[in-house]
């Protein structure tokens, strides 16, 4: 919606500026000094990069390094930078060491639920608020939204315990599905609404009405189609929430029946609050973070893209 | 079923389901929202006016006398300038290196896909595990960062980053300064998405008149870039800003609020009081005071996105 | 279609429902009265039903029962919670199941456990004493307080009856008593106890000609000099002496010395605070002359500084307040330090006084449970001294009974040797106040405060002085 900023609409903006656009804006008489010029540029754009890199990639690559060092090499100060030899012998004993299959099942299990539901109630929310703004009920609705994203989340934590708890759906995955979802729900409906906002052309919903389609037809056979994009970026950001959150799941569940990968690390950690296991612990860090983060680099272009289509317009 | 039914025999003026549709739509959301995030919320605020505990059966009311007595302590006055500090410099150095990578991987370079994806990955990381190796980068002996200054003869004994309990300016001390570290290297990712997303809907049509017109980068970024993506930055600076004001996780899993209290943010505080001192209603006070706190960004926030729809 | 608006019609109702029914019992959830709460721990159980204990036996040898009768509690469920304890929870899996399976085998009733992990573990409990879930047995700690909160109907049930049985007062070591047993009434058994001793490096000890471990605190220091090496600038390269502190949490090393100078924390009847007195001081300047005037231990209130962990890094020669499982701790992550792990009794300020602070901690029963008499006949059978023995050994801790204690494993084992010579001289680390956990809540209840700033340098004085303040505002 707001794109209109620019005077163009997203339909016209799907081009990526590509190596022609790059050729053309340097000119046709492309001569030596602006190639080399255009050459240290380049290198400067991925030595730019690389130091980046180094900053996101540090603490992966001591999780790394950790996990591989020989079990002698890790309580070393001050610490060797790489392993002498690699041992792999961590990644087999910390599926032993605690119970990790388990919890990535919960924790799979619990975020897939929660970005399913989480998507339809953003969804019909968003669409509703999208399209019926001007209504008092829509208005309102947007508002709660946002106001809901200033709440501390920790000091409800406990109203909401006891609310679970009397309702028997402490140490269950419904229990945590239910916060999550609320949760999630505000920002994919703010995220969608977006999206309807900017992506999704009032005029294909006019002709449809007039075809005497009903309002939810035409809402679900015409519009939610079309929107998967916007759908899916809305469904990660729901699932990470649901991945990451750890202190609701540690308050809620009481073993290690139900927990989430989240708080597995908490195993780790003694009476008096330390952790002498650091390459089991990094082991398990590694197991953690993997599956999110493979999902992750296969959705993060339709997670992009869905987003732009929408303006990332809250 | 029946909805679209009757919405089909009534046609545009609809039946009662149909002319409904939209309220309906709303009411799984809003209900849900209403009930598990509202209502305790509701909740605490009442509580805050309690002297709410476990450990007693009597909870009195006693008005405003747990605020008086949070904004009586010298602490809470930290802990809010620890909290300001942390959310808008972690914020404004987020938004600098997001914005910086993001008008990197706009360019039709190869490898953009693998770094962008990269550049996701503490985002997916669970805080936790981030917090937990965090702690180690960051300690005196066994960290690899002290290991690399020493080889390269940058420094002759290791930096103890999270130890130092000398403050600057009344509450600013070198580890709050580490946490801010931590912080902009896991909020980034967020910014970064963003921006990118709404730096693919500028046109380059206006970059290539504007390098017609003889404009440098840096002109070009701020004439066109900035204002182009403008909503863009708005929502997510904003969301960012208050959800920072909320953060919870690095100071509580890094540091617990350590040294001596020199990184503890509001968050924590809350968090220690209602579960290891139990006083709820102290700790609704407190939190209270942090949606207050937070309340300055959001209703800008809640104000612009408001007047944009209308 | 019809399907995700079913669903999202269901999610609707259910929490819509939810409201209803929560917010009419929140409300005094916190408080008191809350009998219907406790009624459904049993009902859940079966979530936690852990131990798969697929011992399908029916109706073998019911002669040498505890009733010596058939099995009167055949099909009986119970849920057990304990903390995670020892250097590997599978061990901790392991020997549960094998405890939970003889009992069930013994009176076919069905122990659930859950293990649960020590960061949530004070909020799980005391979320079990005020209403919220609780466990039918639970592996408690923080007694008195527990106790004190509890009320009619929830938190831990006075057992009076079952500590007769097992042999009255005498069958445990004092720190036991001392933790469970309130105003002549005991709230559980003591089982698992902790004592600390001085850990050091044999190997650091050998280069520098040491041959005995000191046993007051002036050759301790002279012992800790030896051991020390500094750069050019007066900086700690290898510390002599590391307090055993994580996270910048001296209190505990702390509670020892003012044993080892004779001093109390508390008045006999538990009323007042007596550290404020000579032998305080003395415990508290002695705390901080290490670090700040003889330099021979590292300042260190760095949440990612573990003396143990230094300890491996072989940045420290000698722990003050190590614990049971510490060896087995750092055999396990720096297998190098294998062979140079020694224990002794911690020194005192002439040698004549206590060694250390001893805590225990006791199992109990929670009124919740639906089978009072179940849950005893569990733990009196965990509780006895086989299994208690074997715990001990699964999980590297010590034990509260006297007769597991005179055990050749613990009196005859080089490591655990100054530990069971410890537990007979020591004195309680925990204060049987209500408020304790409070007091000494980790890192900004005003004992870990007070202990914190002194390291950091700050005045003892003034710093005793805001530690008393702040502890009679929260009451005790």
């Amino acid at each position: 919606m707001q794109i209109g900023a620019c005077g163009l609409k997203p339909a016209d903006m799907e081009r990526p500026p590509g190596f022609a656009g790059f050729r053309r804006e340097h000119g046709i008489k492309m001569k030596k000094t602006k190639r080399i010029r255009k050459v240290i540029e380049i290198i400067r754009h991925y030595l730019a990069l690389l130091v980046v890199s180094i900053f996101v990639l540090l603490p992966y690559y001591w999780m790394i390094v950790t996990a591989i060092k020989p079990t002698e090499e890790v309580m070393v100060s001050p610490a060797t930078l790489l392993p002498s030899r690699i041992e792999l012998s961590n990644f087999g004993k910390v599926w032993n060491f605690l119970p990790l299959g388990t919890y990535m099942k919960n924790s799979l299990i619990v975020s897939a639920v929660v970005t399913i539901v989480s998507v339809i109630f953003a969804t019909l929310c968003g669409y509703s608020i999208s399209r019926f703004i001007r209504r008092k009920a829509q208005k309102g609705a947007l508002i709660l939204m946002l106001c809901t994203q200033l709440i501390p989340g920790i000091v409800t934590m406990i109203s909401l315990y006891f609310i679970m708890f009397n309702l028997k759906m402490n140490n269950t995955y419904q229990g945590l599905i239910i916060a999550y979802v609320v949760w999630a729900v505000p920002f994919c409906t703010l995220m969608i609404k977006g999206y309807f906002d900017a992506a999704i052309p009032r005029e294909i919903e006019e002709s449809a009405r007039v075809d005497g389609c009903s309002q939810f037809r035409t809402f679900f056979d015409i519009c939610l189609p079309i929107s998967i994009p916007g759908i899916i970026s809305t469904a990660i950001f729901a699932f990470i929430l649901a991945w990451n959150e750890y202190m609701w799941a540690s308050i809620l569940l009481s073993g290690d029946k139900l927990k989430p990968v989240s708080v597995g690390i908490y195993d780790f950690i003694g009476q008096y609050g330390a952790n002498t296991k650091m390459a089991l612990t990094m082991t398990a860090g590694i197991f953690i973070t993997l599956p999110a983060m493979i999902i992750f680099g296969f959705l993060q272009k339709y997670l992009i893209s869905g987003l732009s289509a929408g303006a990332v317009k809250g | 079923m029946e909805k679209s039914k009757g919405g089909r025999q009534a046609g545009l003026e609809g039946g009662f389901w149909d002319r409904h549709t939209p309220f309906i739509m709303l009411l799984p959301a809003v209900l849900a929202v209403i009930i598990v995030s509202v209502y305790p919320t509701l909740r605490t605020v009442g509580m805050s006016f309690f002297d709410k505990s476990l450990l007693s059966r009597e909870e009195p009311f006693i008005g405003l006398a747990n605020y008086a007595e949070a904004f009586g302590k010298t602490e809470l006055w930290l802990y809010i300038c620890n909290t300001l500090f942390f959310a808008i410099v972690s914020l404004v150095l987020g938004v600098a290196l997001a914005m910086y990578v993001a008008v990197k991987l706009i360019k039709p370079l190869p490898g953009k896909g693998f770094f962008r994806a990269m550049f996701l990955t503490p985002w997916v990381t669970p805080p936790l595990v981030a917090s937990f190796t965090w702690r180690i980068l960051f300690s005196e002996n066994f960290s690899p960062i002290n290991s690399i200054l020493l080889r390269l003869g940058w420094i002759k004994t290791p930096i103890s980053f999270l130890n130092s309990t000398d403050v600057f300016l009344g509450f600013l001390s070198i580890p709050l300064l580490m946490l801010v570290i931590i912080n902009v290297w896991s909020i980034f990712p967020f910014l970064m998405v963003m921006f990118i997303a709404g730096l693919q809907t500028v046109p380059t049509e206006l970059y290539e008149a504007a390098t017609m017109d003889g404009a440098g980068k840096i002109k070009q970024f701020w004439k066109i870039t900035v204002p182009c993506i403008r909503p863009v930055i708005a929502v997510s600076v904003l969301l960012e800003l208050i959800w920072q004001f909320n953060n919870f996780n690095i100071s509580y899993m890094v540091t617990s609020g350590g040294p001596l209290g020199r990184t503890k943010l509001l968050a924590v505080e809350v968090y220690q009081q209602a579960f290891t001192n139990f006083r709820y209603g102290y700790a609704s006070a407190v939190s209270v005071i942090m949606m207050l706190v937070a309340a300055v960004p959001a209703v800008l926030y809640v104000r612009s996105s408001v007047k944009d729809l209308q | 279609m019809k399907h995700k608006k079913l669903v999202a019609w269901g999610m609707t109702i259910a929490l819509a429902a939810g409201l209803l029914s929560g917010c009419g019992k929140s409300d005094d959830s916190g408080s008191s009265s809350n009998a219907d709460s406790g009624t459904q721990s049993t009902t859940e159980s079966t979530d936690a039903n852990a131990g798969g204990n697929a011992a399908a036996d029916d109706q073998a040898g019911g002669a040498d029962t505890a009733e010596g009768t058939e099995k009167p509690y055949e099909g009986v469920e119970l849920t057990f919670w304990m903390q995670s304890y020892g250097s590997d929870p599978s061990i901790q899996r392991a020997a549960l199941d094998k405890v939970t399976a003889d009992f069930k085998e013994k009176t076919g009733i069905t122990v659930n456990y859950a293990i649960n992990d020590w960061s949530s573990a004070n909020q799980k409990l005391t979320l079990a004493c005020t209403g919220g879930e609780a466990p039918d047995v639970g592996d408690v700690f923080f007694t008195k307080s527990f106790a004190l909160m509890s009320s009619e109907d929830a938190g831990l049930m006075v057992i009076n009856d079952v500590i007769e049985d097992m042999g009255g007062e005498s069958t445990w070591l004092a720190a036991g008593k001392d933790e469970a047993c309130v105003d002549g009434d005991w709230y559980g058994v003591p089982w698992r106890f902790d004592t600390r001793v001085l850990l050091y490096n044999t190997e650091d000890f050998e280069k520098a000609g040491i041959t005995e471990a000191p046993k007051t605190w002036d050759e301790l220091i002279e012992v800790a000099q030896k051991l020390t090496e500094t750069d050019a600038n007066g900086k700690i390269t290898h510390a002599g002496l590391a307090w055993n502190s994580d996270m910048g949490r001296y209190d505990q090393a702390w509670f020892s010395m003012l044993a080892q100078c004779g001093g109390t924390m508390m008045n006999e009847d538990f009323t007042e605070f007596t550290f404020d007195s000579e032998e305080g001081k003395k415990s508290l300047q002695f705390l901080t002359d290490c670090i700040n005037k003889y330099n021979i231990c590292s300042n260190s209130l760095d949440a990612s500084y573990s003396a143990l962990t230094e300890f491996m890094g072989g940045n420290v020669s000698m722990i003050f307040g190590a614990t049971g499982e510490n060896k087995r701790d750092i055999i396990n992550a720096a297998p190098q330090m294998d062979g140079k792990v020694a224990s002794a009794p911690l020194p005192t300020a002439t040698g004549t006084e206590k060694n250390a602070i001893a805590f225990s901690a006791p199992i109990s029963i929670f009124k919740t449970t639906q089978n009072p008499e179940a849950a005893k006949e569990w733990v009196k059978y965990f509780c006895s001294e086989e299994v208690q023995l074997y715990m001990s050994q699964q999980l590297n801790v010590l034990n509260s009974n006297v007769k597991v204690m005179q055990d050749p494993y613990f009196t005859e084992d080089e490591w655990l040797k100054a530990f069971s010579e410890t537990a007979l001289n020591s004195q309680s680390g925990d204060m049987p106040l209500t408020t304790w956990s409070q007091l000494d809540a980790w890192p900004d209840g005003p004992i870990p405060n007070m202990c914190a700033k002194i390291v950091d340098g700050q005045d003892i004085d003034a710093a005793i002085a805001e530690c008393l303040e702040k502890m009679e505002a929260i009451g005790y």
